[in-house]
């Protein structure tokens, strides 16, 4: 399984997906700053929570729908899935080393967003003291945040990443993408409590 | 382990249905070990799709598939270890080099370095093998993907269109790769082409499929006949009938000449010609034509569609 694993990390040499990875956490970061110059000074423990909530409510999914087909994309775009499927190996691990991979780059992102916050408080502190993060930086809080996050994000991903393996073309992911985790949040929102009916126009 | 005894691959009564769509219909096949198998058709007469089922890759709707007495369906795992396949020539990384791609399905595999190395020299790649796969040539990548199905020295070579978009240079390079695999390797070849010029030239057996079904399958030399046409064209061509007729032929008169069929090869056209010579005829051509693949393909196709008409 581990040579699995070292295989599919080598076929991502000179592939979109680490662009990818490192320009998803830098993003939040982006607009973490801009908030925060926006608002009074917060304690650091608020400032890791809405970076993380801005991740995984609003970059985290779209970096899945996209590593998903990236990731798919390394097989669907030479059509080497038939090669790989006529091997004498269990098709499970092949599915399984792709998804794992998946999953080690959102973990990783997670880790990268966190260390990146950390930076982005160092900027604000320097360029804007009046606004700089108050206290300790919470390590503990963060690191388990995001495993949380990560977590949470694996049903997802593997979904998605079974949808854009399924489908050569990206169209079906993205669809899946956009609308699969939205619907849920959409249907929530669009659902009005029973005492506002008819006045809640 | 192959089983020795058993034929390298076998079809009973294959079919393959996607949708009520029948795309395979009751192929009965059987290569043996050691031959190069030609696998003839038109596009889409379903000679992909019986590969697709061979190498595992398409579930049978009906019938079975064995390699070397393995079952695909029930036994994937150890038909898969004794076949070597090239399907499409451009499931490459262009990312990595040819070493690299190589390297890839060899840990896949399980097996030694050494054996990179091994394959590159079959198919005379060892001096571009480091050079990144986008930069190689059609003719260069079929040759990387023939390497690559020869890792793990496979007894069953499958090999979908092979020549497929390459130039001469690179269809007289991969007909010699093909032709001479057997030898160094040991292992049966089975390849599907529509070059049926080159099938001829590489091919111990062939199959014919058509609109899904397996019309024509035997040693090469059994299916094409040993008659000939012997084509003679003749300053006097009534002279020419009447020496032809009395040497015990038939000859059809053709627009440019006179057409008899013959048996005995090139020595029987030498008689002929000796006679038209002593009878005082002029003989400005006299030509051996053999019927070849592309006439027994065409006549089968015409013969298949015909009984489908009536």
């Amino acid at each position: 399984m581990l040579t699995l694993l070292h295989l599919e990390l080598r076929k991502l040499k000179g592939s979109l997906i680490w662009p990818l990875v490192l320009a998803a956490p830098v993003l939040v970061n982006i607009f973490v700053y801009m908030l925060v110059l926006r608002m009074q000074p917060m304690p650091w423990t608020d400032g890791v929570a809405q970076g993380v909530a801005l991740w995984c409510f609003f970059i985290m999914p779209m970096t899945i729908v996209a590593l998903s087909i990236l990731l798919s994309g390394v097989e669907h775009g030479p059509r080497a899935w038939d090669h790989i499927l006529a091997l004498p190996v269990r098709r499970w691990r092949i599915f399984a080393a792709k998804a794992a991979v998946m999953m080690l780059l959102i973990g990783l992102m997670g880790v990268m967003l966190l260390i990146e916050l950390r930076v982005t408080g160092m900027a604000v502190a320097a360029f804007a003291p009046d606004k700089a993060f108050v206290g300790e930086f919470p390590w503990l809080q963060g690191l388990k945040l995001t495993a949380q996050t990560w977590a949470a994000s694996l049903c997802m991903g593997i979904i998605q990443l079974w949808v854009a393996i399924r489908f050569r073309s990206f169209v079906a992911p993205c669809r899946w993408g956009w609308r699969g985790p939205s619907s849920p949040s959409s249907a929530l929102a669009s659902t009005r409590p029973s005492t506002c009916r008819g006045r809640c126009r | 382990m192959p089983r020795e005894e058993e034929p390298a691959i076998v079809c009973e009564r294959l079919g393959k249905r996607f949708g009520r769509r029948w795309a395979v219909r009751d192929v009965g096949l059987r290569v043996e070990a050691g031959s190069v198998f030609g696998f003839l058709g038109r596009n889409g007469a379903g000679k992909t799709t019986t590969i697709r089922v061979v190498l595992g890759l398409l579930q049978p709707s009906a019938g079975t598939v064995r390699v070397f007495g393995h079952d695909v369906v029930r036994q994937r795992l150890a038909a898969a270890r004794l076949t070597g396949s090239l399907l499409e020539a451009r499931a490459t990384y262009d990312q990595l080099t040819g070493r690299e791609n190589l390297d890839t399905t060899r840990r896949m595999l399980g097996l030694r370095a050494a054996e990179i190395d091994r394959v590159l020299e079959l198919v005379e790649m060892a001096g571009a093998a480091d050079r990144r796969m986008g930069h190689y040539s059609l003719g260069m990548r079929q040759r990387l993907g023939l390497a690559r199905a020869l890792l793990g020295r496979p007894k069953l070579l499958v090999l979908d269109e092979p020549m497929n978009g390459l130039d001469p240079d690179g269809i007289r390079e991969m007909r010699h790769l093909i032709r001479v695999l057997p030898e160094r390797t040991g292992a049966t070849v089975f390849l599907s082409s529509h070059l049926l010029s080159e099938v001829e030239q590489i091919a111990t057996h062939v199959g014919l499929m058509h609109d899904g079904r397996l019309v024509l399958n035997g040693p090469i030399g059994t299916l094409l006949p040993n008659a000939a046409e012997l084509h003679v064209r003749a300053a006097d061509a009534d002279r020419a009938a009447q020496v032809l007729a009395a040497a015990g032929h038939a000859p059809v008169r053709t627009p440019d000449g006179l057409s008899v069929a013959v048996t005995g090869g090139d020595r029987e056209a030498a008689r002929l010609n000796r006679r038209l010579v002593e009878a005082g005829c002029d003989v400005a051509e006299l030509s051996l034509r053999r019927p070849d693949l592309e006439a027994l393909y065409m006549r089968v196709q015409q013969d298949q569609s015909r009984s489908e008409a009536a």
